[in-house]
């Protein structure tokens, strides 16, 4: 190489070291952006994670405040199953609820901080839902669904408390300053023993690391298509084939068959009881109320609706999703997620649980199905067993009304002492009626014609320890004893032996007189009737009386006609003076019972018309004259209510009044004239408040027929139109409270009931669709028959308004419902409302009883929205970037927001066990 | 004079004896006095009674033919009692005609008394239809008092059935002389 050429090739070292360098340059820029680049990627990632996992932090938060504020107010029975408003719920202390119109008036509650941030918290939740700033707090939009524009909590009307919403923060607690009880720095101390002199002098150097905020909806008050229950006929059961049940699928008042419980493919839970609803065909549901979702009628959204069967015997889906992915439901332009939101607007899973759980087992409400005998075998299915004399017993409490599920052990680990109670009837005088309703409640429902008895079922009802109490008969289809009437003549008479006196002998003749009425529609039979009393006789002046006790078998025709009465009669002498007889006599009765038998000798009613005053048959009764007669007579002044003394009334000894003696029926000169009163329970002469003669002894259809069972009081049913809770509830007060206590059927979990406490009109207006009234009570035991006409209400949105609202304001009728009987206090149900003439006690009864079996008070599903955002603590350093808040503005830090996680999120709450669940989750993305 | 009397009595017996003689199961008796009448019906009536005690009739049933003749009695009575109204308020006219101020008072007295007898007649048929023996016993009581006034103004009585009250007052026969009875001190029950 010459010396030019080395020349030339002086520079190639330099290049190749700055081509060498530039490429090490490259790589190490590369290297360098990489390294950042993964380590923002991975700080990003890490921000994600940590959000996503404060999200799920924030979701179990949510679920823990609902646990524990469950638990904290569950001592109080209401709040077991709180009712959705928020007045009467769990959620009415504490935390922030309302119940504003801008979640349909479901109850709601957020987040809460000492430090209010409001704003933020309504931003967040803004851009959550893609709101933006546009609605305003008195045109809220909704959008997207179910969860609606969160507005300024702070600006909301009625909501009290709402400006504490904001975010729940969370602080590391690192770095800190140690100082000394003086104040001084601690300089001496060695990180291995920092936590050894904690005082209140040290500094915690708190640095937000991260917040959450919630917003948790009720979703308890809707309907579920999938299993919403047939109102106006509940399944029964065919008595020869007891897995064979019926229902009337398609609204026209007749049962169809659906299947039996062993092959019967839709059958919930293990028993062999299937539980059908109605078709979806009749559920009329209204048009969605707002965009973009065009409103539909009933027939273009159900004619599209798949059918589970066939055609003709519709049954109902499992649950909302069999529509949403219904393909001819999807041909209509609706997506899939669009049906859904739709479906679950209006049909969240609802689910109810009635039972108490202890060991496996259920413990129920009474359930009124009766498909046997008495107290036979299959009989009063509660708790799944046959009723026995201890389920019998349980359910009358003397201490007053007892609800099983008062006891606060929510975690089951006793069983209930209580059954559901029925006790708390009082009369007007305040005694206590309770297990008079009970045996009549039992015979209303049982199949025999019998009445109830502690002697005949051995039941000791008010729990004395003996089983021969008399004093409570039940009321069964059977005639009862309406009058008694004793006739006596005196017969002195001196033998017509002149001279001696020891002769004379005075003997009482005595008949003793028995009318039964059958207030029923079918001719009943009548077998022996006896009579046992203690006839008392003494000498007009003497001053004691002589007893003589006596039984007498009274006779007549051996049935009863319809709505018809028979007489029974019997006599007897009473030879009183075998000598020294006096003159004229003073005749009276004390201590009379009257017991009534069938043709089986199967009791059938009972009196003790005389038991503390004695009858009077005659003063002074003159033994000497031909035309000396006594008599007396008494009549109940209800024949259903004719047990004791103070049933009836009593005419001793009214010789110059010929009605008096009257044994013609219950006709003229009869106190109770209206002995038959109308099937309706039209109010009328002797019959003013209630007197429907009904009794079923059949499985009941509906609670409307407990309206027809005899209260314990002259002419009074059950009254189901108006609800208390005490104790010592009169006629007056309202017996409404059974319907919270008894259920038809067995189930022990029911699907498909609606909150009453549902603040939307449509949901009510719905459920108030599926119901007939202007039924009349039919005798189905003899007649076969269960159907009856029926028409809908013709105006349910009246009612279901005046159910919701009250003005502008959801005052409910000013009723918040803490159990399902308590509709009865809403006028609008009992007052002609619904479009139907309501002249009557049954007529009023019915809508109310008809609907109590749908519904529930239980919250138990929740909607969750939670937002979880990562930052950095920048202190009282404002960065000023678009990232940056001031999270605490009384003493002014900042903070960088660094990542953002939303859940959304379904919550469902076992209300037995407290326990929640979560049902779906979802990670919102924007 | 004597011939005939006697020729009359002869020809009386005569015929009653023929009429004995056709009616051999229904001798002819002279008319029993109306104390012998009502002991006869107050034996009746108390073995009426003592049938039916022992038959274990019902009150109202004993009520009903102990009273049977009394019931009857009263309603055959109305009638009558209709008749003498009518017939004193005929007497009452023509008294008046004759300007008899005094008789005109008296027959419509008694013609007002007949009117309420019928009327009781009428309420005791009644009250003995009803079994009612209160307003049985009533009405009983209030004829007693309208015969008293009856007799009391001169009027005439005529009725074939007992007063019960006459009939406890008879004695039964062979009593008629009895000794009043004394009480015994056998002690009673009680």
């Amino acid at each position: 190489m010459n010396a030019s050429e080395r020349a030339r090739e002086q520079g190639v070292a330099l290049l190749m070291t700055l081509g060498i360098l530039s490429l090490i340059l490259i790589l190490a820029m590369s290297f360098s952006f990489t390294a950042r680049s993964d380590r923002q990627l991975s700080r990003n990632n890490a921000d994600l994670t940590r959000a996503r996992l404060l999200a799920r932090s924030g979701l179990n938060r949510v679920i823990a405040a609902l646990a524990y504020q469950c638990q904290s107010k569950m001592a109080s029975p209401e709040n077991l199953y709180p009712a959705t408003a928020t007045t009467n719920g769990i959620f009415s202390n504490g935390n922030l609820t309302s119940d504003h119109p801008l979640y349909g008036y479901r109850a709601f509650w957020v987040s809460t901080s000492t430090t209010a941030e409001a704003a933020q918290l309504e931003s967040a939740l803004a851009l959550q839902y893609g709101m933006g700033t546009t609605a305003t707090a008195t045109a809220p939009v909704k959008k997207e669904g179910f969860i609606p524009r969160a507005e300024r909590f702070a600006d909301l009307p009625g909501s009290a408390g709402l400006s504490n919403a904001s975010w729940h923060h969370i602080f590391g607690l690192e770095p800190w300053i140690d100082k000394n009880s003086n104040g001084s720095v601690d300089s001496l101390s060695a990180p291995d023993n920092e936590y050894t002199d904690i005082n209140a002098n040290d500094t915690w150097d708190e640095r937000l690391i991260g917040r959450t905020s919630f917003l948790v909806l009720d979703d308890s008050g809707k309907l579920d298509p999938g299993a919403l229950v047939t109102v106006n006929t509940e399944p029964v059961w065919d008595r020869a084939n007891y897995s064979t049940c019926y229902y009337d699928l398609n609204a026209n008042d007749a049962l169809d068959t659906v299947g039996t419980g062993a092959s019967d493919p839709f059958r919930e839970y293990t028993g062999s009881i299937p539980r059908r609803g109605l078709s979806p065909q009749e559920i009329i549901l209204p048009a969605m109320p707002f965009a973009p979702y065009t409103p539909i009628t009933p027939a273009y959204f159900w004619d599209d609706i798949p059918v589970i069967g066939s055609t003709t015997n519709k049954s109902t889906w499992f649950d909302w999703r069999h529509i949403a992915s219904d393909t001819n439901f999807g041909a209509k332009a609706w997506t899939v997620d669009s049906s859904k939101d739709f479906l679950h607007v209006y049909f969240p899973y609802s689910y109810d649980i009635e039972a108490y759980r202890y060991s496996g087992e259920d413990y129920q409400r009474l359930n009124l199905w009766d498909d046997n005998t008495a107290l036979g075998a299959g009989v009063f299915d509660w708790n799944g067993k046959t009723w026995n004399q201890t389920a019998l017993e349980n359910l009358y409490n003397a201490a007053g009304m007892q609800k099983f599920w008062t006891s606060t052990d929510v975690l089951n680990t006793t069983p209930p002492t209580s059954a559901p109670a029925l006790g708390g009837f009082r009369d007007d005088s305040d005694g206590d009626i309770s297990l008079q309703v009970l045996a009549n409640l039992v015979d209303f429902c049982d199949e025999a014609t019998a009445a109830d008895t502690e002697e005949a079922t051995y039941i000791d009802y008010d729990g004395d320890g003996t089983y021969s109490d008399q004093d409570i008969y039940g009321l069964d289809k059977t005639p009862y004893i309406n009058e008694l009437a004793f006739t006596a003549m005196y017969a002195y008479d001196d033998n017509a032996t002149p001279a001696d006196l020891t002769d004379d002998t005075g003997t009482i003749s005595l008949a003793v007189y028995v009318e039964v009425v059958n207030m029923f529609e079918v001719s009943r039979n009548i077998g022996d009737c006896e009579v046992e009393f203690s006839l008392q006789y003494r000498g007009s002046g003497d001053p004691s009386y002589t007893t003589v006790p006596l039984t007498l078998t009274v006779t007549g025709p051996a049935s009863v006609n319809s709505h018809g009465y028979a007489t029974l009669q019997a006599t007897t002498t009473v030879n009183a003076y075998a000598n020294d007889a006096p003159k004229n006599i003073d005749v009276q009765v004390s201590d009379c019972k009257i017991t009534l038998d069938n043709s089986n000798a199967r009791l059938v009613d009972f009196a003790h018309p005389v038991s503390a005053t004695a009858l009077v048959i005659s003063n002074g009764l003159s033994g000497t004259s031909m035309s000396a007669m006594g008599y007396a007579s008494m009549e109940t002044n209800d024949p259903r209510c004719n047990t004791k003394e103070a049933d009836w009334t009593a005419y001793a000894n009214r010789g110059s009044d010929p009605s008096t003696l009257d044994m013609t029926g219950a006709g003229s000169g009869s106190t109770n004239a209206a002995a038959a009163p109308p099937a309706d329970g039209d109010a009328g002469a002797g019959n003013p408040i209630a007197a429907n003669a009904y009794i079923a002894n059949t499985p009941r259809i509906t609670f409307w027929e407990l309206g027809a069972v005899h209260r314990g009081e002259p002419w009074r049913t059950i009254n189901l139109t108006a609800f208390s809770s005490s104790a010592g509830r009169k006629y007056g007060d309202g017996d409404a409270i059974l319907l919270d206590q008894l259920k038809l059927g067995g189930f022990t979990h029911v699907k498909g009931r609606v909150n009453a406490n549902s603040p939307d009109p449509v949901v009510w207006t719905n459920v108030l669709n599926q119901i007939r009234v202007g039924w009349a009570y039919t005798d189905t035991h003899d007649s076969a028959t269960i159907a009856t006409a029926g028409s809908a209400l013709t105006d349910p949105a009246a009612i279901a308004q005046a159910i919701t609202t009250s003005g502008s304001t959801p005052t409910r009728n000013g009723v918040q419902f803490s159990s399902p009987g308590e509709i009865a206090s809403v006028s609008a149900l009992t007052d002609g409302t619904g479009g139907i003439a309501q002249d009557t006690d049954a007529k009023k009864e019915e809508i109310i009883a008809k609907i109590a079996n749908l519904l529930t008070v239980r919250q138990n599903l929740f909607t969750v929205l939670v937002t979880a955002q990562t930052v950095t603590d920048t202190g009282k350093n404002d960065p000023g970037t678009s990232n940056s808040v001031e999270y605490d503005t009384t003493n002014h830090y900042f903070c960088t927001i660094q990542s953002e996680q939303k859940i959304l999120a379904t919550v469902y709450r076992d209300a037995f066990a407290n326990t929640f669940r979560i049902v779906r989750l979802e990670y919102v993305e924007e | 004079m004597r011939i005939r009397s006697i020729a009359a009595l002869v020809l009386a017996m005569i015929v009653g004896g023929m009429l004995c003689f056709g009616d051999e199961s229904a001798p002819q008796q002279a008319k029993p006095s109306r104390l012998q009448a009502m002991q006869k019906e107050k034996v009746r009536l108390l073995a009426l009674r003592r049938k039916l005690i022992k038959e274990k009739t019902a009150p109202r049933e004993m009520f009903r033919l102990l009273n049977a003749t009394v019931a009857q009695g009263n309603y055959e009575q109305y009638k009558a009692n209709i008749t003498l109204m009518n017939r004193y308020v005929e007497y009452m006219d023509q008294a008046d005609r004759k300007h008899l101020d005094d008789k005109v008072k008296l027959y419509a007295k008694l013609a007002e008394c007949h009117k309420v007898y019928a009327k009781q007649n009428e309420a005791l048929f009644k009250a003995y239809k009803a079994y009612d023996s209160g307003a049985f016993n009533d009405a009983l009581a209030e004829i007693e008092k309208i015969e008293q006034r009856i007799n009391a103004l001169g009027g005439k009585i005529s009725r074939d059935w007992f007063l019960p009250s006459e009939l406890e007052k008879v004695p039964l026969p062979g009593q008629e002389s009895a000794q009043p009875k004394t009480t015994t001190t056998a002690p009673k029950s009680s």
